[in-house]
């Protein structure tokens, strides 16, 4: 009789009533309350027993007078926490805040590209400049993460609680409307990115099937931050709450479009008419790489092409490198070159070209693109006498910079692949581009094409 | 009786009972309605974040012990909830002293 419970089920649901386990809660908090909270139950019902005489009834009495038990229970458990909460949530709310003027900052640019063509080719340069410095930036922090999408698909939330939401993705193609976009890759995270380190987990890792929805399985209400990769080689992340008391929350996220979106590019390059003949000869070393994209407001960053091809799950999902060099050889034939060249010199051909490596020459008409606006940034000329000779499988080549010293400020085209008409690229060679050219009289890099 | 009466109080029913001698939720319930003579009735829902966020203002002091093979929650006053009470009462007493003052006014004029 000393060890004596009711024999209500009620009392064992107490354990059950808090939210998800946090980091920063005193360890014993929810025993404590579970402790007192029982005691007092209990001795409500031993004391109703005695008056009613039936089990019951001083059920009922006990509940009747009580109220809710778990309700309680997790009112004491916020009370405890509410000043740790409090200042969680101020920080996710200034997190927020910043999130949305970044975008705000980015839309106002954007803005202001499409207003004036000269605004915008300098704005486009900015931009094409952070991009590329994002890009670069990022490099570590896309290795990362995609580091841990390779790890197998999982759903790790075993300790969800009752009030745990099924928390989905609903991935779309171009718009809210849009057909849904399979094979993208999601990955949730618990906390904010704060630069991330080995030991972060994801808690989730999966991908969106035909109907493009992934579920995420249950998920403990509360701030999350994830990361989508669509096949078109961009990805986003984003913070989001899973919101307390429902059952399921669907996130739609419109992705570019990337079916239908394999094209074979031509470029067609325009050279100034003042030009010699003889000038009209060059090739055009070149180098593209896809842009941000913004879809229903969402900024879109392509990955980087090093970390995309460094992890096997990529290209294995149709993530493949979509950035690259080319030459465009006067015929327009185009000569893909691979992405790991060593340059060789700052001057004049400071190399014989028996010291340079060598690679097999191979062109086609067309390069094969997938995505949507890649950005084709002209570095400079590669002169007749550094062509590759036909029927020869080794040579050198020698790119005479447009803009000696600088890989930024550089003349750009950009195109884009969700136009369905553009199959050739119209490639305008700016006059003062030549014009740079010549005073830097031939000032050349040399370089070998490594196998 | 209107609960909005109690408001205000119940921190200050609760430091009393525990002044008397160390208790436990259940028993501080069952003291008030006894105290009271029926007239108070604290519940659950509003004594135990009182008694918490008492504790947490170092007014009160819990401890534990096992009784009847459970373990069962034990509040005392610490010093600065005994001057928090003393400053309650004498709070208390001005201010019925008031209300009463004036009820007794109106009597007399009616």
């Amino acid at each position: 009789m000393e060890s004596w419970e009711p024999p209500v089920a009620w009392l064992d649901d107490l354990a059950a009533a808090f939210p998800r386990p946090r980091d920063d809660e005193p360890p014993e908090l929810r025993a404590r309350i579970v402790k007192e909270l029982r005691d007092h139950l209990t001795c409500a019902y031993r004391r109703e027993l005695v008056l009613c005489g039936d089990e019951t009834d001083a059920e009922r009495r006990v509940l009747e007078k009580f109220g809710d038990p778990r309700r309680i229970a997790r009112k004491l458990w916020f009370d405890a926490m509410q000043e740790k909460i409090m200042s969680q949530r101020w920080m996710f709310a200034c997190s927020s805040a910043l999130s949305v003027a970044c975008l705000a900052m980015v839309g106002f640019v954007w803005h202001g590209a499409q207003q004036s063509a000269e605004a915008s080719r300098a704005m486009i340069a900015s931009m094409q400049e952070s991009n590329r410095q994002f890009v670069e930036q990022g490099r570590a922090f896309n290795a990362l993460v995609l580091e841990k999408l390779n790890q197998p698909e999982h759903k790790a939330a075993p300790t969800a609680l009752p009030d745990a939401t099924r928390l989905k993705f609903r991935v779309v193609q171009g718009s809210a409307e849009g057909p849904p976009a399979p094979g993208c890759r999601v990955g949730i995270h618990s906390h904010m990115w704060k630069g991330g380190s080995s030991s972060d987990a994801m808690l989730y890792i999966g991908e969106t099937g035909p109907d493009g929805i992934v579920d995420c399985g249950l998920m403990n209400p509360g701030p999350y931050e994830y990361f989508i990769f669509a096949p078109g080689g961009v990805y986003t992340s984003q913070q989001l709450y899973v919101r307390v008391g429902q059952p399921e929350q669907v996130e739609t996220i419109a992705c570019p479009a990337f079916e239908n979106s394999r094209r074979e590019i031509a470029f067609d390059v325009e050279w100034p008419d003042d030009l010699p003949d003889a000038q009209k000869n060059w090739g055009l070393y070149c180098e593209y790489q896809p842009t941000y994209v913004s879809v229903a407001g969402r900024i879109w960053v392509p990955f980087e092409n090093k970390a995309a091809g460094a992890f096997g799950l990529l290209t294995e999902n149709g993530f493949e490198d979509r950035s690259g060099r080319v030459l465009i050889l006067p015929d327009g034939r185009l000569m893909p070159l691979p992405g790991d060249l060593k340059f060789r010199g700052k001057g004049p051909s400071d190399l014989s070209s028996a010291t340079l490596p060598r690679i097999e020459r191979v062109s086609s008409a067309t390069l094969p693109l997938r995505g949507t606006k890649y950005t084709l940034r002209l570095y400079g000329v590669v002169p007749p006498d550094s062509l590759p000779p036909d029927g020869k499988s080794e040579f050198e080549l020698k790119v005479v910079w447009f803009h000696p010293g600088s890989r930024n400020n550089v003349d750009s085209v950009e195109f884009d692949l969700a136009n369905q008409e553009i199959t050739k690229v119209p490639v305008k060679i700016p006059s003062d581009s030549l014009s740079r050219l010549r005073s830097a009289g031939l000032f050349s890099f040399s370089f070998g094409i490594l196998n | 009786m209107d609960s909005r009466l109690l408001t205000g109080t119940v921190d200050t029913l609760i430091l009393e009972i525990i002044g008397s001698a160390p208790t436990y939720g259940y028993e501080i319930v069952q003291t008030v309605q006894e105290r009271s003579r029926g007239y108070f009735e604290i519940t659950e829902g509003s004594l135990y974040p009182a008694l918490h966020r008492l504790e947490r203002q170092k007014l009160l002091e819990a401890f534990w012990k096992e009784v009847d093979g459970r373990d069962r929650k034990y509040y005392k006053l610490t010093p600065a909830g005994r001057s928090a009470l003393a400053a309650k009462k004498k709070e208390w007493l001005k201010f019925s002293a008031g209300v009463n003052g004036i009820l007794g006014a109106s009597r007399g004029l009616a």
